[in-house]
């Protein structure tokens, strides 16, 4: 009946009880639905969610030869799920579906002012049915799992995660680059705060894991080379004059961190002045017999401050006064955290221990054989005896963490450990799929933490593999290869190193986006300057569609503003507003977001010459984005877009960019209604 | 196709549905806590009893879950029921005495002061957001745990989850606002989903300060950056 690409779309309001058929008069929307282009078919539902209503949507596809549904109902974050897997969603010829949120966003919200409501409703409507005219079938793509996990150093961490695969059942390739297993913590004395010998203590956990049939470990070596996508990572791996090549499903990075000599300047000379490891060494080999140490908790030259670093100096504090009674022990300290050493510092104190806090811009002076130092608490200059200094420095990133991160695309903080993004929202898991970091090769920690991280990497990496296939959730951006001009503005926009450039013959290159990789975030769309990229379900004619469809009727004369929201934050935070039944100006149109990435300055300043009197764009708080810096990216923009338009003489303020947050209601409606009066002042643009 | 009798009207039903589905479809009012469209019933806060006719006398069941049979005979607001339900809103009402939807309801109930208090936590383990989290998210990030009265919502050994994304779909979904996104997303060293952490007062200025068990996350975040 249907013929081929023409578009009949089925429309069905839901009534939701009196939740929605209550305030809104929901046989006039369907009155005024059936007559919109594309629609064959607007139908009330009572409940469209109840088996009965899917199982009526599901006759009237078969019956109208439907191949687009919009639902008009309620928010598509909890109920998108349950139509789609009633439309088919399996199926190829499944119709397309757009939900429009007209019981959260509308009803809800808008109880005291029905005729406000329905035109808002209408409005909704109308943006749904013109969006689904324009979707496009999206495909998922599916990527097998390799079944073995690679483990890259041999320290605490990286042996706990070893044996942690190993005894869950996956091989694991154990590569490290010194001849035998243990790292650093094999060069410790003792640990804090069991006192355990930490060669002792590593030497159990290397026994574990070379006796464990599922590890290999290749010791002498390096990971040269890694190349393939999540889930099936190629590695090379080159030991002594051979290169070893194998491929695993995950990759967890332990390269832990290490103690740098002091640059010159600092007094360090590796005998009266020395570091941390070097006590550690000196008491294994029982040749500490100074008189007068002084402990110096020093950021080497910044302000970085290490709590496992301060820990273990009060345990060799403790260490020292408790070896000799006569010894006087000093720790010279900017911050102490007494978190990690509870209980230690008390103890420290009993032994005669002397803690000295110096100022930051007054750092102690190492003399011939003394120690200068302003003690802040007592306001007072202090010279003690320094028969043997020691410098406790945070651990650095090692050298090698960086060509490291560069093989494996993750990212670097700016004094080079490998960061992890977004740790509020996602904890232990990295962008880059089935790779994960532990231990201090994110920032100094402890054994105890390198401990638990290495479990929890593990963990990860273990649910990851045994998942066997993924299917990426975000549908991901995709290049028109015609239109792609080879600039290469997308490689630098990507927050998950996505893209990257393809050689092209006979002119410059071209974008190619890992389809695993790429998350959805929508930001290569909007820098690309040839358009070529396109991104479902937020394509440029869907959105240009939905601001056209969402300015097109005035007939109230009241201000049209239209909300660009993140799905996230202001798209959630709208949808709580509803929950809890909080009203606000029924004046904005909502149109849903992926990420604040895909604001797009063209469809705002289309807007405006459309007829919209405000914008109002809703994004996560900084450092709460879920694609990482999306929100960054959109506050540049529409700081440049306000500049702009302040410069063709339109008022910016009829721009303004809010974080929301998802939980605060209240403070989304806050938002609203005052941006609304804001705009009520501002008046009309006249402009459509 | 089905036929069923709800308060006195004969009703026709497709086979499969639940009780308060039908209910629901014919505008029948059942009043729910635990149950949502998107989400498995779960039976769980038994507002939503029914009584159903059985040849060994009247019976309560729960409508959410509960087929509806071909002849079944079901009473949605019989003393029997009423009864049943007050009772239900009044131990809610004693647990959770600051909800704004147990107020609602028990005012709708004509339950007053409920005669017992069971302390005062807006959480009326419902479940919404344990099975939201799994069934619409995937995520699985929060649990039920423990049994009785010290059965609460958490996320797995009471540490702040790592698979939890952070999508609010638990903050949106309680009925009763219990739940808000610092819960749900605070890692392992400092939140421990009820637990209440005591900010220290400064001896000198009287300011309140860090609780010491944040210390943690906050070096780590701020060595992390």
């Amino acid at each position: 009946m249907a013929s081929e690409g023409e578009v009949r779309t089925g429309v069905f309001v839901c009534g939701c009880g009196q939740e929605i058929a209550g305030v809104l008069d929901v046989d006039a929307l369907v009155e005024e639905t059936s007559r919109l282009p594309g629609v064959a078919l607007a139908r009330y539902e009572n409940y469209g969610c109840s088996k009965a209503g899917l199982r009526d949507i599901g006759e009237a596809i078969r019956e109208h030869g439907l191949n687009r549904v919009v639902v008009a109902g309620c928010t598509p974050r909890t109920h998108e799920g349950l139509f789609r897997k009633a439309l088919g969603d399996d199926g190829a010829d499944a119709p397309l579906l757009e939900m429009v949120n007209i019981r959260e966003q509308c009803a809800a919200v808008h109880r005291d002012d029905p005729d406000a409501a329905k035109r808002k409703a209408l409005d909704l409507i109308r943006m749904g049915v013109a969006k689904a005219a324009l979707l496009k079938p999206e495909k998922g793509v599916e990527v097998e799992v390799t079944p073995a996990v690679l483990v890259i150093g041999g320290g605490i961490a990286g042996l706990t995660a070893a044996l942690s695969v190993a005894k869950g059942g996956l091989p694991v390739k154990l590569v490290e680059k010194e001849e035998q297993l243990g790292g650093q913590v094999a060069r410790l004395h003792t640990l804090y705060p069991t006192g355990e010998s930490g060669r002792e203590f590593i030497e159990a956990r290397v026994r574990a894991v070379e006796a464990h049939p599922q590890v290999e470990v290749l010791t002498g070596s390096r990971v040269v080379d890694v190349s393939g996508s999540p889930g099936r990572y190629e590695i090379a791996v080159q030991q002594g004059g051979e290169r070893i090549q194998f491929v695993v499903g995950a990759v967890v990075v332990a390269i832990g961190a290490e103690e740098k000599v002091p640059e010159p300047g600092s007094g360090y000379d590796g005998e009266r002045v020395i570091t941390q490891l070097e006590l550690e060494q000196a008491l294994e080999g029982g040749r500490v017999d100074a008189c007068n140490v002084a402990l110096i908790l020093d950021g080497g030259g910044n302000s970085q401050y290490s709590a496992a670093t301060a820990a273990a100096a009060v345990k060799n504090s403790i260490l020292l006064s408790g070896a000799d009674e006569e010894r006087q022990v000093s720790v010279l300290f900017r911050d102490l955290s007494s978190d990690l050493a509870r209980g230690q510092i008390e103890e420290a104190r009993q032994h005669g221990v002397r803690f000295v806090r110096y100022d930051a811009r007054r750092p102690p002076q190492i003399t011939s054989d003394r120690v200068e130092v302003f003690d802040e608490m007592r306001n007072e200059e202090v010279s003690l005896p320094g028969d043997l200094v020691v410098l406790a420095r945070p651990l650095a990133p090692r050298p090698d963490a960086a060509p490291l991160a560069r093989l494996l695309r993750l990212p670097v903080d700016a004094r080079g450990f490998l960061v992890e993004p977004n740790q509020r929202l996602r904890p232990g898991k990295y962008i880059p799929e089935g790779l994960f970091v532990c231990g201090s090769a994110h920032f100094p920690v402890d054994v105890r933490e390198s401990v638990f991280q290495g479990y929890r990497a593990a963990g990860r990496a273990l649910r990851y593999v045994s998942a066997r296939r993924m299917v990426p959730v975000a549908p991901p951006a995709r290049v028109v290869e015609s239109l792609c001009i080879g600039c290469g503005t997308c490689v630098e926009a990507c927050p998950f190193q996505a893209i990257s450039m393809m050689e092209r013959e006979g002119t410059l290159g071209l974008s190619k986006i890992d389809p695993v990789l790429c998350k959805g975030c929508g930001n290569c769309v909007v820098v690309c300057p040839a358009k070529a990229i396109v991104m479902e379900p937020y394509t440029d004619p869907q959105l240009i569609a939905q601001v056209e469809a969402a300015l097109g009727a005035n007939p109230d004369g009241e201000p049209r503003i239209l909300g660009l929201f993140c799905e996230w934050s202001g798209y959630a935070a709208a949808d709580l507003a509803g929950a809890e039944g909080r009203s606000y100006a029924s004046n904005m149109r909502i149109l849903r977001l992926g990420c604040s990435a895909r604001f797009d300055p063209y469809l705002v300043l289309w807007a405006f010459l459309k007829g919209a009197d405000g914008v109002l764009l809703g994004a996560c708080e900084p450092g709460q984005c879920h694609y990482v810096e999306g929100n960054e990216w959109a506050e540049a923009r529409v700081e440049q877009l306000r500049q702009l338009l302040k410069e063709a003489g339109f008022d910016p303020r009829r721009l303004r960019l809010e974080w929301f947050k998802p939980d605060d209601a209240e403070g989304f409606v806050e938002a609203v209604n005052a941006f609304t009066d804001d705009i009520e002042y501002l008046g009309p643009t006249n402009i459509a | 196709m089905i036929s069923l009798t709800i308060d006195g009207r004969r009703i026709e039903a497709a086979e499969g549905s639940t009780i308060l589905e039908v209910a629901r479809e014919h505008g029948i009012e059942i009043p729910t806590l635990c149950y949502h469209e998107a989400l498995e019933p779960y039976g769980g806060c038994r507002l939503c009893v029914v009584e159903l006719e059985t040849p060994r006398g009247p019976r309560l069941v729960a409508s959410c879950v509960y087929p509806a049979e071909e002849g079944a005979v079901v009473k949605t607001n019989s003393e029997m029921v009423q009864a049943s339900r007050r009772m239900t809103v009044e131990l809610l009402l004693a647990a959770a005495p600051h909800a704004k939807v147990i107020q609602e309801l028990a005012a709708r109930m004509g339950v007053k002061e409920p005669r017992v208090t069971l302390g005062d936590n807006d959480c009326i383990l419902c479940g919404l957001c344990v099975r939201a989290c799994a069934e619409i998210v995937g995520a699985k990030a929060i649990s039920l745990v423990h049994r009785g009265f010290s059965k609460e919502v958490s996320p797995p050994f009471e540490i702040g989850s790592n698979a939890c994304i952070g999508c609010t779909t638990c903050v949106f979904i309680c009925p009763t606002g219990a739940i808000k996104l610092q819960d749900v997303l605070s890692t392992r060293s400092v939140h421990e989903w009820t637990s209440e952490f005591q900010a220290r007062a400064c001896k000198i200025c009287g300011d309140h300060y860090l609780a010491p068990e944040f210390a943690g996350e906050a070096k780590e975040s701020l060595v992390g950056e």
